[in-house]
């Protein structure tokens, strides 16, 4: 692996930060917006943009920086389904940020309301 | 039968929205070895024990479904259907009084359509074409 100065980890932390404003819970892993957004999305948080990840960019454990996001207390559920992932998107440019696994699979019912908790995402540097 | 097309950014929509062509990592269901779970013939979160690209728990000598991150990316063609929130039968159905029929939220709250997938190609052009003989 390539040492990386903490300030090319950070703009590349500084882009999510600035421009994802949704969070969405998924019926499987989504390979697209589109799928993130509709075809599997159960339900979502709109934060807005720069609200996904309030924190300020810091160190990572073992190395690199990382960003924590908010956690989610009032997310509506849209659809009736099982949800296994979830996706951090820009809608404004229809990006799909991050898709990752729950901690454990929910079943979830349309018109209730879901909850997260906070995330980090990390970019690692030497040391793994 | 030629659709109108409009790109937004990296997604093609054709038909006024009726059709979407998005690139992403294809979709893919093979028997879970230690070699194929090994992180440079798929991505470092496919390991035995963990979630599968359908939520699904991953163990070795089992099949499983990933998404291949690690070679060129297909086209997924989306097509736009109706769905009904006041039907009591739909997964996308909200009850009225519903807590997430915020006034403020309304937009996200509740689908009136959503995109199904109608497929993966291996060019941008292949899932155009297709997107026509459905359209005509």
């Amino acid at each position: 692996m390539t040492f990386l100065n903490d300030n090319t980890l950070d703009n590349g932390l500084a882009a999510l930060k600035a421009a994802a404003d949704k969070v969405y819970i998924c019926s499987a892993e989504p390979a697209t917006y589109t799928a993130a957004t509709s075809t599997n999305a159960l339900g979502n948080k709109n934060f807005g943009a720069g609200a996904v990840f309030p924190s300020a960019i810091a160190a990572g454990s073992p190395s690199g920086r990382k960003l924590d996001s908010a956690a989610i207390t009032d997310g509506s559920v849209t659809a009736t389904g099982t949800a296994t992932h979830d996706a951090t998107v820009t809608s404004g440019s229809s990006r799909l940020e991050i898709a990752q696994a729950l901690s454990a699979s929910q079943a979830v019912t349309s018109g209730n309301v879901f909850t997260r908790t906070a995330q980090t995402v990390r970019l690692p540097n030497l040391g793994g | 039968m030629s659709l109108s097309q409009n790109r937004k950014g990296d997604r093609l929509e054709l038909d006024g929205g009726r059709f979407r062509v998005e690139a992403g990592p294809a979709l893919k269901r093979a028997k879970a070895t230690e070699t194929l779970l090994s992180n440079d013939q798929t991505a470092e979160h496919y390991q035995h024990g963990l979630p599968d690209a359908k939520g699904e728990e991953i163990t070795l000598g089992q099949h499983f479904h990933y998404l291949d991150y690690l070679n060129p990316y297909v086209f997924y063609l989306y097509e736009k259907v109706d769905v009904d929130p006041s039907d009591p039968d739909s997964p996308y159905h909200v009850p009225e009084g519903s807590v997430t029929l915020r006034d403020d939220n309304v937009d996200v709250s509740k689908y009136t359509y959503v995109y199904e997938e109608r497929g993966a190609f291996e060019t941008e052009d292949e899932a155009v074409a297709q997107a026509e003989r459905l359209a005509a």
